[in-house]
């Protein structure tokens, strides 16, 4: 009964999108850890949508970091760290990385933030 | 075909892809490329990335897929009949067969990354293409690790008996 409860609980809480409350804690826990405290995650894509079955998971970060190898180098470790997860183990996940103070609006950082959801 | 002929087969598939994709990181020269540098590629530095690719996959995929199962075949070490693909990296990393099963997960990364065409992520593009340049001497120093064990171990490529711990051939 209990258990019933907290399903229908997660279930109003993320109306909106396709991750489990247990996947979004891990991806904000692991990406502050890699990326820092200050690391702003968007879901977006085929995630964000409740019609659609199955799919890759797509974040977006806003990073205070500014250096490209850094930054590359810490998308790997993500990368590793999520797949060793339970939740993300064995799914596609794709990671758009907006480095500090960059300038240029790209189409994708656009797209991430008004169709996604911050996590 | 026994599993000491197979391995045998599978050695000298990885040493092929190695070599090439040695020679291929050597004509390249170990170069830094920028923003700049990668705009204007020369048609044998394209080439060359490609082959880098190419050869990095191969040789990858033959490591995981064929001689990494094929050695721990051969050593017998008992690994439940569902293990995973990352519990058997755990298992080889224990044995010293490669240094660390997380560089292996991180150069599985890395592969997937330089898919990506990044086109409007310049400088993203270039540290992509430089770490994976980096990647590349990476993943060859790990098969140079494999074979060093391997060439170690008699038993995995010749007749020779195996001996445990105890000593005694089994």
């Amino acid at each position: 009964m209990v258990m019933s409860y907290g399903l229908h609980f997660d279930r109003l809480a993320l109306t909106a999108m396709r991750l489990t409350k247990k996947q979004t804690d891990t991806v904000r826990r692991i990406t502050h850890e890699i990326f820092g405290q200050a690391t702003r995650i968007w879901l977006f894509g085929s995630r964000v949508d409740d019609k659609r079955r199955g799919g890759d998971y797509d974040f977006y970060l806003q990073t205070t970091l500014t250096d490209p190898a850094d930054i590359v180098q810490r998308k790997l470790d993500l990368l590793v760290r999520l797949h060793d997860t339970p939740e993300f183990e064995d799914e596609k996940i794709d990671l758009v990385v907006r480095p500090y103070q960059e300038q240029q609006e790209l189409p994708i950082y656009l797209i991430a933030q008004s169709e996604g959801l911050e996590l | 075909m026994t599993e000491r002929f197979k391995l045998n087969a599978v050695l000298d598939e990885c040493r092929l892809h190695a070599e090439v994709l040695n020679e291929a990181l050597a004509e390249i020269d170990n170069i830094l490329f920028d923003e700049e540098s990668i705009t204007h590629l020369s048609t044998m530095q394209r080439r060359l990335l490609d082959q880098i690719a190419y050869r990095y996959a191969k040789l990858q995929d033959t490591i995981g897929e064929k001689l990494l199962p094929g050695i721990l075949d051969l050593i017998q070490e008992p690994l439940p009949e569902k293990a995973t693909f990352i519990e058997k990296l755990w298992r080889l990393e224990r044995l010293g067969v490669i240094e660390s099963a997380n560089l292996w997960k991180e150069l599985r990364e890395l592969r997937n990354q330089i898919a990506h065409e990044y086109h409007d992520q310049p400088k993203i593009k270039v540290a992509v293409i430089n770490r994976f340049l980096h990647g590349a001497h990476q993943i060859i120093g790990l098969w140079q690790q494999i074979q060093a064990y391997v060439n170690s171990q008699p038993y995995l490529y010749s007749d020779a008996p195996i001996y445990h711990q105890q000593g005694k051939p089994t």
